[in-house]
């Protein structure tokens, strides 16, 4: 539309699209320069995908107990990684030598040395143990495996343990992939549930000034000052152990909650009674707004950044909270499988002396921690793209 | 007759802030110097660089900015330095910074301590300027210091904390703070613009009556153009990042020869002006920083722009008279004071 | 031509009255939130409109200008007062107006915000910031809605074709375009603007103000234009009224007040104004001391700390708003009728 003579104003030479773009797009540039954010929001994909698919990306079973025969028991393996270096000195693809189980008769120690006269490789896509994946699809395709012609069940099998195994002969990296599952979704779950508390809440505290407001804030205020693990402590003791595992989820994940809401209605309560005074919303009272109007239209939606922020600022709370509940004993248990349920193995020092494998757990967790903590604070940042 | 040196000449100075967004050339190409003994304001509105202009002149660009090119020569105790050659934390800045070059910021809040009282931070400066200073001593100066900047009972005041005075008074501890080092230069950086008329009346009354006093120079920045006639004797109108107009006051307030500058003299509903009449507004808005309308900075809101001209190449300064130069090709077969620059080829990391 | 236009306005009457107007808000202090003092933001204010005309409300920060603005519109609940509104198809006092009366009202009286970077959800487009009072009170959608937010868009001088970008793609002045086309979506009667240029460039300050001239001729509104700058008044203005402390000491015709203002604060402001002139400074009235903090009202009359002109009774004695002889001009100074005070012209060197 730039005429050639007079002046050129800019709007015309301005880039339609930049103009346009919706708040999303403009966060999701903003929060793209954060680089540690980005390396988090990676990890944190990839634990969903894990946690999805945990059945197909894990090579073995994690609950049964590794095949044993009474030649092996296939206790307490200590960790082990593929090899390259070929013993003839060459390179060659991944692969592993059987290990045999050797008990010194005296200390009745066992020992795990190699066989090195044979290999085997390592396979991508391989059959072993059978899983029906979301419950329904049936397989026994696992990403990886050793490939050594023997059935799943065999117990001369060749395995890689790349975590080791537990007392129970069970391959504790499988048990991490599956541990994902529980451990993620209480976060993501708790969250969801603290997101409908703290906006109810929050808003209508935010908003309606007087008796109301009154009442939320004294309530915050209690469930704020008590200390929550002791009170998490006693609430999952009253849970009945004899329940089923998905039972008690529910209920660890809403004892988590429960006590973990107030602190974000009281941010919703505030981002609320700043937005409240805006020009923007005092204009669209005046433009005889409904209150259902401007709630759902104005303030929410303005809010909703940096609620997204927060929560996930939240949700490594909850999982810690998770696994120290079950780490404990007071929360999950087996058969359940969580990072919490794990490092219940690592509670003795004899464990930890003997087997230090079984507190990898503890990687993951503070990993994905780490990995909500970055996120979030990349998505706080770009909660307000207009502040340039 | 040789003129006297300047006690500031900035050449060409060129101050970037390399963003992921790109390149924001805040100052691009300022030539101005500061006379000693004179006021010297720079005019012009938000986002034109004023403010990042004074900050080079400190060596206070935060990063991700950078002097990119140009001079600062200051004549101080040191001798003549070039500002723009030192880096920002050598000894030599530090000791001209404050106490011969100092500054007052536009909102008092920022630039003092809000856990330290007035004294406190008056006499921290004082000792640090002058390392002979007892604490008593100093702070008898202080008192001193306050009285002269027109704050009543500067004994009970100079006990208290920032918070706990009115916007004039925080605004005059700000100015007591920048005379404490008895600056050659005082840079006044928007002082006003944050406090109301009847108080704004009374910093500018204190500002041009410690110049009286001081003789000190001062760069007086504002976007104002009634606060600019009061106080300054010479004018540096900037649009852009780069000077538009420059002369005595007189010069731009009478004989303005820059569209920009008799645009913004029209553009003020001023006492001559008949109420209620249609004012000469310009058109559009000062263009975003990474979006530079090419050639002459104004020329997509300039009412005398000649296409192929304006839009094709960046003015040179064309002397207007003794005193005053414009950057405009209305002036073409003037005498040219200074050809344009390109801009240097610069990177973040230069 | 204007004396014509303000006769006109004169024959037409009033269009806002207020009577006894005050907003006080409660200081409230410790855990339990108790009143431990008021702010008198309002206090005790009379003042009536005229059809058509502009009234230009001006004062320093913290004067009360802006509460008076929300009192008007009812964005604020008084303290108490009449705020007596003769529209063109019904009387309301905004004060104590319910619901429908209160939505009918509404749409005759709006507002224009000071900071068109705030006044603007920056998450909607400006279609739907311009059409949400037509949305919600109109009931519009679709192609109608489109229509008349495009015709509204061309009304201030915006692109029809930018419907769809969010505020931060405008600039300044544009967002405050942007603002007033909003405020004019239901054919108001009486616009409020509460410092519609003071955050805004110099440059493009006079765009809006040309705007405003330019839609209050046209449309025949009726505007009240509060700012603390004394050259947008004096442009604006048919009428100005200057608040101090919550209080307005000095009302009347534009014109007169600048001739010979009859209130020692009104001078007091005039001379404070920096003349973008090097030839006329003005001739300064430095007044004492700082504004007082509005929590804290001095007793009599609320400005004798600072008056030049002080004498004992101002101390005590609080001077009402009234009508100086028979000026038809109205100021709350005890000595308004005996001081000489110099008005602008006077007061250039
Ligand atoms: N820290 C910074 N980072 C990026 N850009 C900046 C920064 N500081 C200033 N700028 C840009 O430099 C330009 C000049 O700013 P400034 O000197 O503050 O203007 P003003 O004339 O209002 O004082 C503006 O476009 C501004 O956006
Ligand atoms: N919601 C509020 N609560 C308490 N005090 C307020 C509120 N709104 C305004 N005030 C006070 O009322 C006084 C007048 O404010 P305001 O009307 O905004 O003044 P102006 O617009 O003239 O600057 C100020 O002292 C301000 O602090
Ligand atoms: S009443 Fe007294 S103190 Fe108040 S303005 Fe008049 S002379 Fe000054
Ligand atoms: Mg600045
Ligand atoms: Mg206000």
């Amino acid at each position: 539309m730039a005429t050639a003579s007079g002046p050129v104003l800019f709007q015309e030479e301005r880039v339609q699209s930049t103009y346009d773009a919706s708040q999303w797009r403009l966060m999701r540039i903003s929060f793209a320069r954060h680089k540690l954010a980005v390396v988090g929001a990676v990890v944190v994909v990839l634990g969903y995908f894990i946690a999805l698919f945990a059945e197909f990306v894990a090579p073995y079973d994690p609950g049964a107990i590794t095949f044993v025969s009474p030649a092996r028991s296939n206790q307490l393996i200590p960790p082990k990684l593929p090899r390259i270096v070929h013993p003839d000195g060459g390179l060659r693809w991944f692969f592993v030598h059987p290990l045999v189980e050797m008990r010194d008769q005296e200390t009745l120690m066992v020992t795990y040395p190699e066989d090195t006269s044979v290999s085997y490789p390592i396979r991508l896509f391989v059959r072993g143990a059978p899983y029906k994946l979301f419950g329904f699809i049936r397989s026994d395709i696992h990403l990886w495996g050793v490939a050594d012609g023997r059935a799943y069940d065999d117990p001369e099998k060749v395995r890689l343990h790349l975590f080791g195994t537990d007392q129970k002969s069970r391959d504790v990296f499988s048990r991490i992939l599956h541990g994902t599952r529980i451990s993620l979704s209480i976060g993501l779950l708790g969250v969801a549930m603290q997101f409908v508390l703290a906006i109810v809440f929050g808003t209508i505290s935010g908003y309606f000034s007087g008796p109301l407001d009154n009442a939320i804030q004294r309530l915050i205020e209690v469930l704020t000052s008590v200390p929550t693990l002791p009170l998490w402590m006693v609430l999952s003791i009253s849970i009945p152990q004899s329940w089923p595992v998905i039972r008690v989820f529910f209920a660890i994940t809403i004892i988590l909650s429960l006590l973990s809401w107030p602190g974000l209605a009281r941010q919703v309560r505030g981002k609320v009674l700043s937005l409240r005074e805006t020009e923007y919303v005092v204009s669209a009272r005046l433009d005889n707004a409904p209150t259902s109007r401007i709630m759902f239209i104005h303030l929410i939606p303005g809010l909703m950044s940096h609620l997204i922020a927060s929560l996930t600022l939240a949700i490594p709370g909850t999982i810690l909270g998770e696994t120290s509940l079950s780490f404990l004993g007071l929360g999950l248990h087996e058969p359940a499988i969580s990072w919490g349920v794990l490092l219940q193995d690592a509670q003795q020092l004899r464990t930890i002396l003997f087997a230090p494998w079984l507190m990898i757990p503890v990687i993951p967790v503070i990993l994905f921690i780490l990995a909500f903590n970055f996120v979030g604070d990349g998505l706080r940042d770009a909660a307000d793209p207009y502040k340039s | 007759m040789a003129p006297e040196r300047p006690l500031l000449e900035v050449n060409d100075l060129r101050t970037y802030f390399f963003t992921s967004l790109g390149t924001v050339r805040a100052v691009d190409g300022l030539s101005f110097s500061v006379p000693l003994q004179r006021i010297v304001g720079i005019v012009g509105e938000s986002g034109c660089g004023k403010s990042v202009a004074a900050r080079s002149i400190l060596g206070i660009i935060p990063p991700p900015g950078r002097v990119v090119s140009g001079s600062m020569h200051f004549d101080g105790d040191q001798g003549l330095l070039d500002l723009a050659a030192l880096d920002p934390h050598d000894e030599v800045y530090r000791k001209t910074r404050g106490k011969e070059i100092s500054m007052i910021f536009q909102e008092p809040m920022s630039a003092l301590s809000p856990v330290h009282t007035v004294g406190d931070q008056l006499v921290e400066a004082l000792m640090l300027y002058d390392e002979q200073l007892t604490k008593e001593d100093a702070r008898d100066r202080c008192i001193g210091l306050l009285r002269q900047v027109g704050i009543p009972s500067p004994e009970t005041l100079i006990d208290a904390y920032i918070f706990e005075l009115s916007g004039g008074m925080r605004q005059r501890v700000l100015v007591a703070m920048a005379i404490s080092g008895e600056p050659k230069l005082l840079i006044a950086d928007e002082p006003t613009t944050a406090i109301d008329v009847t108080i704004q009346a009374k910093v500018l009354d204190l500002l041009r009556h410690l110049h009286e006093e001081k003789r000190m120079s001062m760069l007086f920045i504002t976007h104002n153009m009634g606060v600019i006639a009061e106080l300054a004797h010479e004018v540096i109108v900037m649009y852009l990042g780069t000077v538009a107009e420059q002369g005595s006051v007189n010069d731009i307030f009478d004989n303005p020869q820059h569209p920009y500058t008799q645009a913004l003299l029209e553009s003020i509903p001023g006492i001559g002006v008949e109420p209620k009449t249609t004012l000469q507004a310009i058109e559009g808005s000062v263009p975003d920083p990474y979006r530079r309308p090419p050639g002459c900075p104004f020329s997509n809101r300039c009412p005398s722009f000649k296409a192929g001209t304006c839009d094709a190449a960046l003015p040179p300064l064309y002397r207007v008279s003794e005193s005053q130069t414009a950057r405009c090709f209305l002036l073409e077969g003037n005498e040219v004071v200074a050809e344009a620059a390109p801009p240097p080829e610069v990177s973040a990391d230069g | 031509m204007a004396d014509a236009a303000a006769a006109g306005a004169m024959e037409r009457g009033n269009i806002i009255e207020v009577r006894g107007l005050s907003k006080h808000f409660p200081i409230k202090r410790g855990i339990l939130k108790h009143t431990v003092g008021w702010v008198r933001a309002v206090d005790d204010v009379s003042f009536d409109v005229r059809r058509g005309e502009t009234l230009g409300l001006v004062g320093e920060s913290g004067s009360g200008k802006t509460t008076v603005l929300r009192l008007l519109a009812r964005a604020l609940e008084p303290t108490d007062g009449a705020i007596r509104f003769r529209l063109a198809d019904s009387e309301v006092d905004m004060a104590v107006a319910e619901k429908e009366v209160l939505r009918a009202a509404r749409r005759r009286i709006r507002v224009v915000f000071q900071d068109p970077e705030s006044s603007l959800n920056p998450r909607m487009t400006v279609r739907r910031i311009i059409g949400e009072p037509l949305v919600v009170n109109d009931k519009l959608k679709g192609e109608a809605l489109d229509a008349r937010v495009k015709s509204l868009m061309a009304l201030v001088g915006l692109q029809p074709e930018q419907l769809n970008r969010y505020p931060y793609a405008f600039s300044g002045g544009q967002r405050q375009r942007i603002g007033v086309a909003r405020a004019l979506a239901l054919d108001p009667e009486v616009l409020l603007a509460d410092e519609p240029t003071s955050a805004l460039d110099v440059s493009v300050q006079a765009q809006i103000l040309n705007l405003l001239l330019e839609l209050q001729r046209e449309l025949g509104l009726t505007v009240i234009f509060v700012t603390h700058d004394l050259s947008v008044i004096r442009h604006m203005s048919d009428r100005v009224a200057v608040m101090y402390l919550g209080h307005f000491v000095e009302l009347g015709d534009r014109q007169q007040i600048f001739d010979k203002p009859l209130h020692p604060y009104t001078e007091a402001l005039f001379s404070g104004i920096p003349q973008p002139n090097p030839h006329r400074p003005l001739k300064r009235i430095v007044l004492e001391g700082d504004i007082p903090d509005v929590a804290q009202v001095p007793t009599g009359c609320p400005f004798h700390t600072r008056c030049p002109y002080k004498q004992d009774r101002c101390e005590s004695e609080p001077p009402l708003l009234a009508e100086v002889g028979n000026t038809g001009r109205q100021a709350a100074c005890h000595f308004a009728a005996e001081l000489d005070l110099k008005g602008e012209q006077e007061l250039l060197s």
